[in-house]
């Protein structure tokens, strides 16, 4: 699946690439008349990244009209290759690089994180619970309360639809890839978890920081660690992830001054509208 | 081919690009070692300056010097001496850096508490663990009694901090060492009255005996001044003019919490 998606990804980047040069030499004749100079920078990689680097695009196009911007996805790894082949000018990578991918001209920029709460009714006696507790709730292997603590009845999954973006982050990093369980229940939006929750003494859901309202929940600690800005920057609390963005060499300005937009505070406003939290 | 023009073209944007706007955040990177500890003083310094973004990720100490070079980390963790080619590479880039010695985590020599034995030189500590001296008879013992010599595990970093500083140029551990983790080791000297290993600071057991080296206990004081030299020491690196943010980071470790779990590391004197 993945050499799929790469060889699409690479294909279209080619294709980009083709269409942009063709659009540099129709313009050529008229360059000189109208001083507009076109530039083009790819983008690919994490699918977890594709809404955040779609909007940091659509930003910094606007400061700078005379650059194309393509954003794709296609995975972290597959992005990371393209980046090191020159078929991309960054590389956008929802994890750490290895020691072999960190080499000496490649440079990895840290630009926000993701992460995830997981969230119980107010009264409920559970506070805390280990991270491998919380995959066997939400896969379905543990369906009792009483198998994590000392409440009777059983657990109320509470899930967002398929394609939402916590939903994912669910299943990728604290289900390890595996499925959120047939068994729950699934609703539309953040803050109808919330209120499914309040309602319910036996419910359990996950809700990103960034989501949380007046809706008054218990957020569990995991690991020891609860949910909190300060947690996920110190690296400390699990269910959070890194997002990257990496570049190769120092040759592409247009590639670095996109990671320093990324950065500044009006980049850091996008990070933040996209329910990530900001790491500056 | 377009590419290399675009790029050539693409330097007038320079002069527009947007600066990275970070004063409040710092971007610490480097050494597992006292990662956890890195964490926890980070999480108390976000509370004590709200809106601040204290940073944080692992790799190993050469990830923080390499990420110091690239621009993506503030400020680099690291637990030993930088290496020759990392040095190498900082001065031909022409980058001068400031290390903070914020402690060290001392390793002390630990064998069973009836063990008569309080005190050996630097030299007869190697010769124990190399298996030169194989009996405590000869070490002045009255009993005779078969040196057994527990290590962790190779490529550890405390273990190799070990070897470097402890066994002679060239020598290796006993061949009949036996490999444990940090919890076995302790849990068997206690019961094993001819064994000697090492232990970290916060490994450390009441009930086991610590030697002390060429007269010299691993006391904090000792530890501070550096006349035992037997420590790990942690550094944190930032290139030679640091942003505020950042070195009101660093000073922050110098005011130790008692909340904060030290992690058996002696915090240094304050530069």
């Amino acid at each position: 699946m993945s050499i799929n998606r790469r060889t699409m990804l690479l294909a279209a980047i080619g294709a980009a690439m083709a269409a942009a040069s063709g659009v540099w030499w129709t313009l050529g004749p008229y360059a000189q008349r109208r001083q507009v100079v076109r530039s083009a920078l790819l983008i690919a990689g994490a699918s977890t990244m594709l809404n955040l680097n779609r909007a940091l695009a659509n930003a910094f196009s606007e400061q700078h009209p005379q650059v194309d911007i393509i954003v794709e996805q296609g995975g972290s790894l597959p992005g990371l290759i393209a980046l090191k082949r020159g078929a991309i000018d960054i590389a956008a990578m929802s994890r750490e690089l290895s020691d072999s991918e960190d080499q000496a001209l490649t440079r990895s920029f840290l630009i926000a994180k993701n992460e995830i709460a997981i969230a119980v009714h107010p009264d409920s006696p559970i506070h805390a619970l280990g991270s491998k507790q919380i995959r066997q709730i939400f896969s379905g292997e543990i369906r009792q309360w009483r198998d994590v603590g000392a409440m009777q009845g059983p657990i109320h999954l509470i899930s967002r639809k398929k394609g939402s973006s916590s939903r994912n982050f669910m299943q990728d990093i604290v289900l390890n890839g595996d499925e959120i369980s047939l068994a729950a229940f699934e609703v539309d939006t953040a803050p109808a978890v919330a209120e499914r929750i309040q309602r319910d003494p036996l419910a359990v859901g996950f809700i990103a920081l960034k989501d949380r309202d007046s809706t008054p929940l218990h957020y569990l600690d995991i690991d020891g660690v609860s949910p909190t800005r300060e947690t996920v920057l110190s690296g400390r609390y699990p269910f959070s992830q890194p997002l990257y963005l990496v570049i190769q060499g120092t040759a592409n300005p247009l590639a670095r001054a996109f990671i320093d937009y990324a950065l500044s505070s009006a980049g850091q406003k996008i990070v933040l509208a996209q329910k990530l939290i900001s790491v500056s | 081919m377009p590419r290399a023009l675009m790029i050539g073209l693409a330097t007038a944007l320079l002069s527009c690009s947007i600066t990275a706007d970070s004063a409040q955040a710092v971007r610490v990177i480097g050494s597992t070692t006292f990662l956890g500890f890195v964490r926890q003083v980070g999480e108390d310094y976000m509370a004590k300056h709200p809106g601040s973004a204290i940073v944080i990720s692992g790799g190993g100490s050469a990830r923080g010097y390499k990420a110091l070079l690239d621009g993506t980390a503030d400020v680099a963790m690291a637990s030993g001496p930088m290496p020759d080619d990392l040095q190498r590479e900082f001065e031909r880039r022409g980058v001068r850096i400031q290390m903070t010695t914020i402690g060290y985590k001392p390793l002390v020599a630990a064998v069973h508490p009836k063990n008569p034995i309080d005190d050996v030189s630097l030299a007869e500590l190697g010769a124990l663990f190399s298996g030169r001296i194989s009996n405590w008879n000869l070490l002045g013992g009255k009993i005779s009694r078969p040196v057994q010599v527990l290590v962790g595990p190779p490529h550890g970093g405390l273990t190799e901090l070990w070897k470097d500083h402890v066994l002679a140029e060239g020598e290796t551990f006993a061949a009949h060492a036996e490999v444990m983790s940090a919890r076995q080791r302790s849990a068997e000297i206690s019961r094993t009255p001819g064994a000697i290993t090492y232990l970290a600071k916060n490994e450390m057991r009441e009930e086991l005996k610590y030697l002390s080296i060429n007269g010299i206990p691993a006391t904090p004081a000792n530890v501070i001044s550096g006349a035992y030299a037997l420590v790990s020491p942690f550094m944190l690196i930032t290139k030679a003019s640091p942003s505020v943010a950042a070195q009101t980071f660093i000073k922050h470790f110098f005011n130790p919490s008692s909340a904060w779990d030290l992690d058996g590391l002696t915090i240094a004197y304050p530069p």
